[in-house]
């Protein structure tokens, strides 16, 4: 009897961290064999505790020489011997649990690092939920600051585990009994709509919702600033001057405690709608006390320590490797592409001194054309090509720049434009599928290059020229969606006369010398 | 041949003679350009083929050895991540109905991390530039190595994070461990360097310093008061800056910082990484940097004459990476090259100004001279603790307040006992003529064998293990502005 109740204290109180909420145990199945009943919660919270993280354990547990462990009895003698923690300073501790649990006493070290794997998680979050709980749960207090303890409580677990498995924790989810949280919410809303007046806060119960939604708060940044996105951001390390003393104090939920809330409620409302998706807040930050958190380490993310995050780093013995000359090592010194091994045409080549940029002034009749610009690459390039040799090919400037066009018929490049155009990012549809699909005979590499190479320094060749205050070579937002002329830009003499220009559109083939 | 293990600074200067110029290790894969995140992804490998291409055309190359990366196995990478994580990675294709939900979520990889096609030689590539580099400066090969595809810091053990998948900067650093005492980690981009800093957070033998936005931004480490921990503690600094930061503010706060640090830590060889996207107008970052000032603090680490790895990292206003990493490359080689961009492929990519350098924004700077002078006190006050740490780690060179003496063109003369190169602050020092450069620079092969212009020769007696070593080095400087 005493194994069943047991099973079921467990279970409420997994429950009230918010695990396992969907569970029932019948009394009649608990009461005729705890231990598959314990087994089953156990499951159940594992999956829960490490969401997407390791895979599940095999239930029932057993030892390497097949022997079952009963893990309800295992679990039960040493949480009475203190927990986990506790066992360590008890000599002989793991013998006699693994003698409770059914396994020879000289199984101690196996029976332990079972304990370890199955139940430490378990063991854990029992214990600081007892700690937490222990001021709360004496007396009449309300449910709901039970709630409010369960909150803190499980932050505190948290930071407790920090050291050990951070990761596989941070994906725990806010799990609560949302009834529990609607008189809040409710509470948060009002204040949001009413956020105008700056009059003061409904009395009665406030001081209450005030700490719970502080604590709700903080689990629920928590949780999401660990896995931030680098687009979205974590806009949430800030987002709230939690270090406000006078909002601490729950007591003194005045017009201050309005105030600081705002930003909070609304995001709560939100998170209340979007509990799992990726919110944007970005018109929430309004932090504006740039001192806030930045000085003091509350609130703030910590590194986790242990052999999964950190490297090996080798003691330093004064000896360096011998052998730093064989193959594997040189390998990494790659293939030297620079300078030349071969370097007879070196000496022909008249060079521009190192770091010279571009000429101001030029013979061209239009400075500054799309013409004059493409004759002064082509020209660029012409040269270069007779400086590096091998080495213009080696990196691949014969496949740079606007000439990569010249193995694209016109036709080809219409398709590309109208793909672009026609799926550009705003309209949610995938352009490269779309590309993919008109052009079967090009590769991914191609296309890419292309849209690197042509796309997008015509539609910036545009931009330069048209709209030079708005300017975008990252695909920021939509901007103009043009090109000056058509293919390599004959027709440009819209804007300039071009009529007397040289334009050389494939240096490959012409001889400057002349 | 091995390079000196003995955790001194350079054993023998640039080129036999010349410490005015470094010798300069540049590693370009040509393919790195064609890798592509997806669209409207932020992350653009185009930008390193965009900086690369600036520099050829504005001619550094010719004081450049560059070599196109070995690419790292997936055996090399898992000296630094776990098995799984790797398998994953190399198994990866690009297309996202094969894949593992379970694993995506697991190894962090979908949106910020995309396994796009080809994903797996992309970070080959990378990681292979930066042990590359690493190797170099092992075998006393180059006091200077570049690989713009690398710096992806926000890589973790077991997981991507932040558009990064492998760390080469952790995998690079194991690399240099193996010849040197002490590696100093700097990182300027604008996102906090989490993945290098948790891979070395126990550890003295690498010291991180991050500059980043803090405070309502990825990744959300980084706070001052992460400090290391275990053995490492103390040894991980965190500058936790707000948005807007400028030229002057920066520069001031780096150099205090950074002046101290090497005072203290004298690290055997400097890991840099240059994240591009501290400058102004950057599409994920918030700072105010110009070209110059972010490049300023590469000058600043390089004038220390200490071994150097330079990387590159987040930067997502293409034509700004580009910009900043053509000129990083030039500062490297010791070259100030022309505002007005040369004719190139990507010509108009910079317009409408065409300049090598930007103008910061006129926003306002966020940070207060009070909340500065509060992130110095403490990260001096953190480092008054390493000093006081009594470890004979400190012990292998004499140090001595003094500046160190400098004898111009008089190598015979014995001077006293002398430290680090540093102790005096080899900064401020005179002015490099870029008229000079270009003279001595149209006959690369003698470019080693020129007398020194303006550098001056400095005399460094070094006590290691008993035995007095004399260095010697060319002061030298830039104009700065």
């Amino acid at each position: 009897m005493g194994y069943v109740a047991a099973v079921l204290a467990i279970l409420s109180k997994l429950q009230s961290l918010g695990f396992c909420a969907d569970l029932r145990i019948p009394d009649a199945a608990a009461a005729s064999d705890p231990s598959e009943a314990f087994d089953a919660v156990l499951a159940a919270f594992l999956r829960e505790a490490y969401l997407g993280g390791r895979d599940a354990r095999p239930i029932p547990a057993a030892l390497g020489d097949g022997r079952c462990v009963d893990l309800l009895r295992l679990f039960l003698s040493v949480r009475a011997a203190g927990g986990y923690a506790g066992m360590t300073s008890s000599p002989g501790g793991w013998a006699a649990a693994a003698e409770s649990a059914g396994v020879d006493a000289t199984l101690a070290a196996p029976v332990k690092l079972l304990y370890a794997k199955y139940l430490g998680a378990l063991d854990r979050w029992i214990q600081r939920l007892e700690e937490a709980h222990g001021p709360f749960l004496v007396g009449d207090r309300t449910k709901r600051q039970e709630l409010f303890s369960g909150a803190n409580g499980m932050d505190e677990e948290e930071d407790a585990l920090l050291g050990c498995d951070k990761r596989e924790q941070r994906h725990v989810m806010l799990k609560r009994k949302r009834g529990d949280m609607v008189g809040m919410l409710g509470w948060v809303r009002e204040i949001a709509q009413n956020a105008g007046d700056g009059g003061t806060v409904v009395a009665g119960s406030a001081d209450e919702y005030f700490s719970m939604a502080l604590a709700v708060r903080k689990v629920v940044t928590r949780k999401k600033v660990r896995r931030a996105s680098m687009l979205n951001g974590s806009h949430f390390q800030e987002v709230f001057p939690m270090a406000c003393d006078c909002c601490m104090s729950s007591t003194s939920v005045g017009a201050c405690a309005k105030a600081k809330l705002l930003n909070g409620s609304l995001m709560l409302i939100e998170q209340e709608n979007n509990l799992t998706g990726q919110g944007k807040y970005d018109s929430m930050i309004q932090h504006n006390s740039s001192n806030g958190s930045r000085f003091t380490s509350q609130q703030k993310n910590e590194v986790p320590v242990g052999p999964d995050y950190q490297a090996e780093v080798p003691q330093w013995t004064c000896e360096v490797p011998v052998n730093y000359d064989d193959p594997e090592t040189l390998k990494w010194l790659g293939t030297k592409v620079w300078p030349l091994v071969n370097e007879n045409s070196k000496a022909l080549v008249c060079r521009d001194p190192i770091g010279k940029g571009r000429e101001v002034v030029c013979g061209c009749n239009h400075p500054g054309s799309v013409e004059c610009v493409r004759f002064h690459v082509a020209e660029r390039r012409f040269k270069l090509k007779r400086e590096l040799g091998v080495a213009f090919y080696a990196w691949g400037f014969d496949r740079m720049g606007e000439e990569i066009a010249l193995s694209w018929t016109d036709e080809e490049e219409a398709s590309f434009k109208a793909v672009a155009q026609n799926n550009a990012q705003s309209s949610g549809r995938n352009f490269w599928n779309r590309l993919h699909l008109f052009f079967q005979l090009k590769g991914r590499k191609e296309l890419v290059s292309y849209y690197f190479n042509c796309f997008l320094l015509r539609r910036r060749c545009y931009q330069n020229r048209i709209t030079p205050k708005n300017i975008d070579s990252d695909d920021e937002e939509e901007t103009e969606f043009r090109f000056l002329g058509n293919r390599l830009g004959h027709g440009a003499a819209k804007y300039h006369n071009t009529k007397h220009t040289i334009c050389i559109e494939n240096t490959h083939s012409m001889d400057l010398d002349d | 041949m091995a390079a000196s293990g003995e955790g001194a600074s350079l054993p023998s200067p640039a080129g036999g003679e010349d410490a005015h110029r470094r010798r300069v290790s540049y590693f370009y894969e040509p393919s790195i350009g064609d890798y592509y995140y997806g669209q409207g992804h932020p992350m653009k490998p185009h930008r390193i083929r965009m900086a690369h291409s600036l520099v050829v055309h504005y001619g550094l190359h010719r004081l450049l050895e560059l070599s196109r990366p070995y690419p790292a196995s997936d055996a090399d990478i898992r000296r630094f991540h776990s098995d799984e994580y790797v398998a994953f990675l190399a198994s990866a294709t690009g297309n996202p109905g094969m894949l593992d939900p379970r694993a995506v979520k697991r190894f962090n990889v979908g949106e910020d991390c995309p396994v796009f096609d080809g994903l797996f030689p992309f970070c080959q590539a990378s990681a292979g530039g930066s042990i590359g580099a690493a190797v170099k400066l092992n075998r006393g090969d180059a006091d200077i190595t570049v690989n713009w595809a690398g710096g992806l810091h926000h890589a973790k053990k077991s997981e991507a994070s932040g558009f990064c998948y492998v760390n080469d900067i952790v995998l690079a650093i194991l690399e240099l461990l193996k010849f040197h005492r002490r590696v100093l980690y700097v990182d300027i981009d604008v996102h906090h360097g989490d993945g290098v800093e948790e891979a070395f957070f126990t550890t003295n033998r690498v010291m991180t310093v991050s500059f980043h936005k803090y405070g309502d931004f990825f990744p959300g480490t980084g706070h001052i008061t992460d400090v290391g921990a275990a053995e490492g503690k103390h040894y991980a600094l965190n500058v936790p800056l707000s948005d807007g930061i400028d030229d002057a503010t920066f520069r001031d706060l780096f150099q205090c910082i950074m002046k101290k640090v090497m005072e203290v830590y004298q690290p055997d060889v400097v890991v840099l990484q240059c994240g591009a996207d501290s400058l102004a107008g950057d599409r994920l970052g918030c700072f105010n940097l110009s070209v110059k000032g972010h490049a300023d603090c590469l000058r600043f680490l390089r004038s220390y004459n200490v071994p150097m790895m330079v990387l590159g990292g987040g930067g997502y206003t293409i034509r700004n990476v580009a910009r900043c990493w053509c000129y990083e490359t030039a500062v490297a080689v010791g070259v100030e090259p022309d505002n007005k961009l040369p004719y190139n492929d990507y010509y108009e990519y910079f317009g409408p100004d065409y300049t090598l350098h930007i103008q910061p924004k006129s926003v306002e700077n966020l940070n207060t001279t009070k909340d500065l002078e509060n992130i110095k006190n403490m990260i001096l006050e953190n480092l008054s603790r390493i000093e006081h740490v009594p470890s004979t780690q400190f012990h292998d060179r004499p140090s001595d307040p003094e500046a160190p003496e400098e004898k111009e063109e008089d190598m015979d003369k014995r001077p006293p006992q002398r430290s680090r190169l540093w102790s005096g602050g080899a900064y401020d020092s005179d002015t490099e003529d870029p008229d000079n450069m270009k003279s001595e620079s149209k006959d690369l092969t003698a470019s080693s064998k020129l007398k020194p212009k303006r550098g001056k020769r400095i005399w460094v007696w070094t006590d290691i293990y008993g035995y007095k070593y004399k260095y010697f080095f060319l002061r030298f400087g830039y104009g700065y502005g």
